[in-house]
């Protein structure tokens, strides 16, 4: 076999593991690589209220969010990465980075929800509009996740999943629901960061 | 000795192999449109095809909107539109009735805060929408998409255009390239879109 022929097998070689390995776990970013202004080191998080009752069942909230934090938390230095986020709590929650808000908003088709906001207090679409934001709006809506169905560990994803938003990810669809950013919370197999999240928010921040 | 030809060769692999390591993992290909998206969120329920969505439907209408209104609730926006109904296709409304819409969202200093896929209504759109009777706390007798986007179909120069049903796997309709006179059934937004249904043909496929 002639160099060329040596060099044409291992290009080819190349390109269907890049392919596949593509396909297989991508993390996405939104369109215009928005991202959270100060970085996730020092951040804050807070809450309107630590527990809900509804549907017959009282949640607490905190105890969710903190365990979807820690889990965010564990992405820490390395050799190869100096990215380290460090979410701690606030009790004033109006000037947390993360804000999070617990009520039951209805039957609107959503578990969970993240807005990005401006320090000025005006909405960013990460979507359509270039630039960062300086924190985010999350709620969770206890008229779905108050039922005794969504269980404690969907609650925490759900939280986890909404910090992966205002961190910068996008939802992911296809075969992914073996990730974090799935957008289904009722179909999500994972209750926390994978690698995909820790490689992105590396490559992020 | 590595010749001129190598060189070339090694170089053309290397940019090849970048374009598909380099973008796909951290860019979201698809172009953004005017299709909202300000509101990132995780949704409960997801419709694939029309049949889940004829399955689902407590009314399947085409309305007109008549006029929106903001609301607040627990530091949240929605938007209460109220329709008059054009056509029934299922269900127990009546043509003439009008209905009460939520949405997630709102038209804030006229940017559009939205899920995407759902851009808040506006006055005069014309939509086919499958509709489920919703409990929320601002408003009374209201009514929402199924899948929030899946079940909304615009109605645009007298044409459908698919809002939602984007779910990153191909439905069985496209893998069998269907066309216009196959059932409805098993078609997601990228067929509907690309077969470009009139309102008349959708309404009678959906029957």
């Amino acid at each position: 076999m002639n160099r060329k022929k040596v060099l044409i097998s291992l290009f080819v070689c190349l390109f269907l593991f890049a392919s596949f390995t593509n396909q297989a776990g991508a993390y996405q970013r939104f369109y215009y690589f928005g991202k959270l202004n100060g970085g996730v080191y020092a951040r804050t998080w807070g809450i309107t209220q630590k527990t809900y009752t509804l549907h017959g069942r009282t949640v607490n909230y905190y105890d969710r969010v903190l365990s979807a934090v820690s889990n965010w938390n564990g992405i820490n230095p390395t050799s190869n990465s100096n990215v380290d986020v460090s979410l701690s709590y606030k009790s004033d929650y109006t000037s947390a980075t993360l804000r999070f808000y617990v009520d039951a908003y209805g039957d609107n088709g959503w578990a969970a929800s993240c807005d990005h906001y401006t320090s000025n207090g005006t909405y960013i679409n990460p979507r359509s509009t270039s630039g960062n934001w300086d924190h985010a709006k999350l709620f969770l809506n206890a008229y779905y996740t108050n039922y005794s169905t969504y269980t404690s560990s969907m609650i925490t994803a759900a939280a986890a999943h909404e910090i992966g938003h205002a961190f910068g990810f996008e939802d992911l669809y296809g075969s992914n629901d073996d990730k974090l950013m799935w957008w289904n919370g009722d179909t999500r197999t994972v209750c926390g960061i994978t690698s995909d999240e820790v490689t992105g928010i590396r490559t992020i921040y | 000795m590595i010749n001129k030809k190598s060189v070339i060769l090694v170089s053309v692999m290397i940019t090849l192999l970048f374009s598909v390591t380099g973008c796909s993992s951290s860019k979201n290909t698809a172009v953004p449109d005017n299709s909202g998206g300000a509101i990132s969120l995780s949704k409960t329920e997801g419709f694939a095809n029309v049949k889940e969505l004829k399955e689902r439907a407590e009314e399947i209408v085409r309305l007109k909107v008549l006029s929106t209104e903001t609301v607040e609730y627990g530091e949240k926006l929605f938007t209460v539109s109220k329709a008059e109904i054009l056509k029934v296709t299922k269900g127990k409304l009546v043509k003439g009735d009008v209905i009460k819409l939520t949405q997630t969202g709102a038209i804030v200093d006229g940017q559009d805060i939205s899920v995407s896929g759902d851009p808040i209504y506006r006055t005069d759109d014309e939509m086919i929408l499958f509709l489920k009777k919703c409990e929320v706390p601002y408003a009374e007798d209201t009514y929402r998409s199924l899948g929030i986007d899946d079940g909304r179909f615009d109605v645009k120069d007298s044409k459908v255009i698919a809002r939602g049903m984007n779910y990153g796997n191909e439905s069985k309709a496209d893998k069998k390239k269907v066309k216009k006179s196959d059932s409805i059934d098993e078609m997601g937004s990228k067929d509907i879109n690309r077969l470009g249904f009139t309102v008349e043909e959708f309404e009678e496929k959906i029957k």
